[in-house]
């Protein structure tokens, strides 16, 4: 007897790929043809919300052949329609290395559909980001926006349109970081912005730190700066951050602890 | 008599429904729409259920799927009820998932040995929620297989899985043209006591012999009727009305659930 799994098997495979699998016998071919777009339509409308600018950038052809090797390549293993674009990252990670088929695509397709997702992500995360008051930011203790994520880039993704597109890579890579500030007004509506900020590299290691290491005051940041930064003596970090911080703080970028 | 009718909640109308409160006897929501949408998502369900009663209806548990119950997924659906002290969780008499997941519903071969399987993994969901599960009568566009009939399939998995059926009079309308038998016959044959809850919708005419399940009209009036004979039948239970797309304003929708209370 046949077990009822291969059969859903087959229909999962002609779905993935209906131009290549051999379709599920004894199914009328207009009513598979109603799956078939079903699936397809949903799937590609989720990808097209979650990276306009991917989608944008490349052509028709070179975008409905990524949705179709998607599709057909990839096993989503998340439920959930948020994680989608998850998942078409996760795919598109190794994709133009396997890619073998006659459409080629530009490097910057995997950097820029991760700086896309990073949107996503902000609004996504679970914590509130509403940034709570200080008065004396030199006393305060700091920690960093829990929505905030950043990540280096060897492609100038923040400004990537159909106009504007790299050939070649960045001689530096760039670091970008993503974060939502949010806001809820005196009948109780909820509003929420996405904000991006290019990082220097000093920034940037003064982010990492504090993600990794929440609670530090200005003085102790200095010390532990000092030890990546040798060019830079304590006393001068120090002044530095006494200006950095509140204009990180004033971005919404860092949050004081409550004391 | 009136019935409870509830509205399945969207977010282009949640911020009309916090500001002006309208009288709905309750909001549906789908817990995969809201599960890690983030802090926004959760302030909103909370102001929602300091005003209303909610009912769940999943989309993603994919019960006849070839692949793994998805245990870690049922864990966090459980958290998520839980947290919003949501007590009525239905899914799809479908499976949307075959090595990965495809995030459409597609429908289980009647076999018999697939309703033993789906009927297993129903008990298994039951007891990691500590809910029951209602389970939808799906619309479907082709059967994969007809080894026992659509209704002696749902049938079985409901008896075996002990649990209750949410009637979908929408779904019986269309397949009952897409598959050509009598939606009466079909609703009266199905067992009273295990109908708990209803969703009525709109639906599709791709073509005289083929209807879609879009949820994106106003329900037809062949539908209504099919809802007060199962009233009729079955005796009463709070139905939701869905709309997914096409989505008019709040008003146009609210009056639409008035249409739906009226029906005896």
């Amino acid at each position: 007897m046949e077990d009822f799994r291969d059969i859903q098997k087959q229909w999962a495979m002609w779905l993935r790929n209906p131009d290549g699998a051999s379709p599920p016998a004894n199914v009328s071919s207009r009513r598979l043809q109603v799956y078939s777009r079903l699936v397809r339509n949903n799937i590609e409308s989720f990808i097209e919300r979650g990276f306009p600018v991917l989608a944008e950038v490349l052509s028709k052809q070179q975008w409905q052949s990524l949705l179709q090797s998607f599709i057909e390549k990839h096993n989503s293993e998340s439920p959930l329609f948020a994680n989608i674009g998850d998942e078409f990252v996760n795919f598109l990670e190794t994709f133009t290395q396997k890619n073998t088929s006659a459409i080629s695509y530009p490097d910057f397709i995997y950097q820029l559909a991760c700086y896309e997702r990073m949107e996503v992500e902000a609004y996504h995360a679970e914590m509130s980001c509403v940034p709570p008051v200080v008065k004396q930011p030199e006393l305060s203790l700091w920690r960093i926006n829990p929505s905030l994520q950043w990540r280096d880039f060897n492609y100038p993704v923040h400004t990537i349109q159909p106009q504007l597109v790299p050939n070649e890579p960045l001689p530096q890579p760039i670091f970008i970081a993503v974060y939502r500030v949010d806001c809820v007004d005196e009948n109780k509506q909820f509003s929420s912005t996405v904000k991006f900020m290019q990082l220097n590299p000093v920034t940037m290691l003064l982010i990492d730190l504090l993600q990794r290491q929440p609670g530090l005051s200005i003085a102790d940041m200095a010390v532990r700066l000092s030890e990546q930064l040798p060019q830079y003596s304590v006393q001068q970090l120090e002044q530095g951050l006494l200006t950095t911080i509140p204009d990180l703080y004033q971005r919404a970028m860092l949050f004081p602890f409550a004391n | 008599m009136r019935h409870s009718v509830g509205l399945g909640l969207r977010r282009e109308f949640l911020s009309e429904v916090l500001a002006s409160t309208p009288a709905v006897d309750f909001w549906e929501i789908a817990p995969e729409n809201w599960m890690a949408r983030g802090y926004e998502a959760e302030y909103q369900l909370d102001r929602i259920r300091e005003r209303y009663a909610v009912s769940s209806h999943g989309l993603s548990l994919s019960i006849g799927s070839p692949d793994p119950l998805d245990e870690s997924f049922v864990r966090q659906l459980k958290t998520f009820l839980d947290r919003f002290k949501i007590s009525r969780y239905s899914e799809h008499l479908s499976y949307c998932s075959a090595n990965g997941h495809l995030y459409d519903l597609l429908p289980i071969p009647f076999t018999e040995q697939a309703a033993e399987y789906v009927a297993a993994r129903v008990k298994r969901v039951q007891d990691i929620l500590e809910r029951p599960v209602l389970l939808e009568n799906v619309s479907y566009y082709a059967p994969a297989k007809t080894e026992i009939t659509e209704l002696a399939f749902i049938k079985q998995v409901l008896e075996h899985a002990d649990c209750q059926l949410l009637l979908d009079v929408n779904n019986v309308y269309v397949n009952s043209v897409n598959h050509n038998y009598d939606p009466f016959d079909f609703i009266a044959a199905l067992p009273s006591q295990r109908i708990t809850y209803g969703h009525i919708a709109g639906h599709f005419e791709e073509a005289s012999d083929l209807l879609i399940d879009t949820h994106g009209a106003d329900v037809r009036s062949e539908v209504y009727e099919l809802l007060a004979f199962a009233y009729q039948q079955h005796g009463d239970f709070p139905v939701l009305l869905e709309r997914d797309f096409n989505i008019p304003p709040l008003d146009v929708l609210l009056q639409e659930v008035k249409k739906v209370k009226a029906v005896s």
